[in-house]
């Protein structure tokens, strides 16, 4: 019973998200809310379009309202390496520069400095093993995707079973976050809209510019419906006047 | 006729002209808040997205100021006294949200409606360290996050309150990234207040 108990509070200390990381506790993913990918279309199957795919597992995280994350494809790229923006390649040879030919579709790893990734890599499997990514169908490599690059981001894999980053994927049929996702996105990309992200989530999608960031606008956004209604309050209180005089 | 009975002590109910908001009411009690609702988040294996997000339970705090006529400004503090741990103990999650709406108080009834901005707080800390998890084929060393990040979001709330003597029972609908059809994300809390004043 004691043994029970004890296997229960160690199991339960562990439970969280984690960072692609073995050491530092203190890494923070990427140092900039925009992060790049650049996909080298070489190797992989013509059938797979690979950006497509890319583009689709980017919206989960893009939609967390907590985050100022935005992640795009920028164009293509003849590298298979480690770089900024993140090297996506198909590798025939999977098997001896990554691992597993029969249970890995593909692997992530970045390339840190200090506390922050500088650069990235995401190897997809089309050796001739079970796993090659042309024996998947598009939502499991979309979901596939969508988990080596919350790798990419700088999150490491979760205890939690309904978390992305789980780090078994077989029963995972829909792409989606788990809080867990959630809060390990917002830990490591806070959006702050009192201090420069735009208020609202406003223009997060097509326009960002991190030099050229307002702070007043989330002020005037937080302060615009007291401004209204003044405004309605003092219209109202000068037709009663007039009304008065009548 | 018990139906009746029943469905005219509803009515009843529904239609006591004892008026939710009151000017310079202090107000203190407890929500239910589910973060991430309405299909944004899963909670099963499967990824399915469910209906409810992740719940605390706030501690809550309101004020009504009346500003003319039947319009009030009716600020409202939602602090976390118990961190919501994330998924477990390494991590601590816990917010304030101040909400900054003006209301109305619906003729001849004890509900109210108020719409408005709010600043709302999420901080997580972690306990930092390292763990070892699966990693498919073997296990991994993954450092646990040792440091803390608050992030900060505009809300805009739609709120509804009803009244029974001291007590208040309200509903509110919390939006975050309203304006980001990428980002946009709903909040549920239903909430008790007791009415000090």
């Amino acid at each position: 019973m004691i043994k029970i108990i004890i296997i229960l509070l160690m199991t339960q200390l562990s439970y969280a998200f984690t960072l692609n990381s073995t050491t530092n506790p203190n890494f923070k993913g990427w140092n900039k809310s925009e992060i790049q990918f650049a996909i080298n279309s070489t190797n992989c199957p013509a059938s797979i379009n690979i950006t497509n795919l890319m583009e689709e597992s980017f919206k989960v995280w893009n939609s967390v309202a907590t985050s100022k994350l935005k992640l795009k494809v920028v164009g293509t790229t003849t590298s298979t390496t480690l770089a900024d923006p993140v090297t996506v390649y198909c590798e025939p040879n999977f098997g001896s520069v990554i691992g597993d030919i029969n249970s890995i579709p593909g692997a992530a790893q970045v390339s840190p400095s200090g506390n922050y990734a500088t650069a990235g890599l995401i190897t997809l499997n089309v050796s001739s093993g079970l796993a090659n990514i042309a024996n998947y169908d598009s939502n499991m490599l979309k979901i596939t995707l969508a988990h080596e690059v919350g790798h990419i981001l700088g999150l490491g894999h979760s205890h939690d079973r309904s978390a992305l980053m789980y780090f078994d994927g077989t029963y995972y049929v829909n792409m989606s976050l788990g809080q867990d996702d959630v809060d390990g996105i917002t830990y490591l990309y806070p959006r702050n809209e009192l201090s420069g992200d735009k208020a609202l989530g406003c223009a997060m999608i097509k326009n960002i510019n991190n030099n050229n960031r307002n702070p007043l606008f989330g002020l005037i956004a937080l302060l615009l419906p007291l401004l209204i209604y003044m405004i309605l309050l003092l219209r109202s209180r000068y037709s009663k006047i007039v009304l008065n005089f009548n | 006729m018990k139906k009746l009975s029943l469905f005219v002590f509803f009515i009843n109910f529904l239609t006591t002209t004892s008026y939710a908001l009151t000017n310079k009411s202090f107000y203190l009690g407890l929500g239910y808040h589910s973060e991430n609702s309405v299909s944004k988040i899963t909670q099963s294996q499967t990824g399915a997205k469910s209906m409810m997000g992740t719940t605390t339970t706030p501690l809550l705090l309101k004020y009504d100021l009346m500003m003319s006529g039947n319009y009030f400004f009716t600020p409202k503090l939602a602090y976390t006294l118990m961190s919501r741990n994330g998924s477990g103990s390494t991590l601590k999650a816990t917010y304030w949200h101040i909400m900054l709406p003006f209301g109305k108080n619906f003729t001849g009834s004890s509900w109210d409606w108020a719409i408005g901005p709010g600043i709302f707080n999420r901080t997580i800390q972690g306990a930092g360290g390292t763990t070892t998890l699966n990693n498919g084929t073997s296990t991994s060393v993954f450092a646990v996050p040792g440091t803390s990040t608050s992030s900060q979001i505009i809300s805009f709330n739609f709120l509804t309150n009803y009244k029974i003597g001291s007590h208040h029972i309200n509903f509110d609908f919390i939006t975050e990234g309203l304006l980001s059809s990428d980002k946009r994300t709903f909040d549920l809390m239903l909430g008790y207040l007791f009415q000090f004043n």
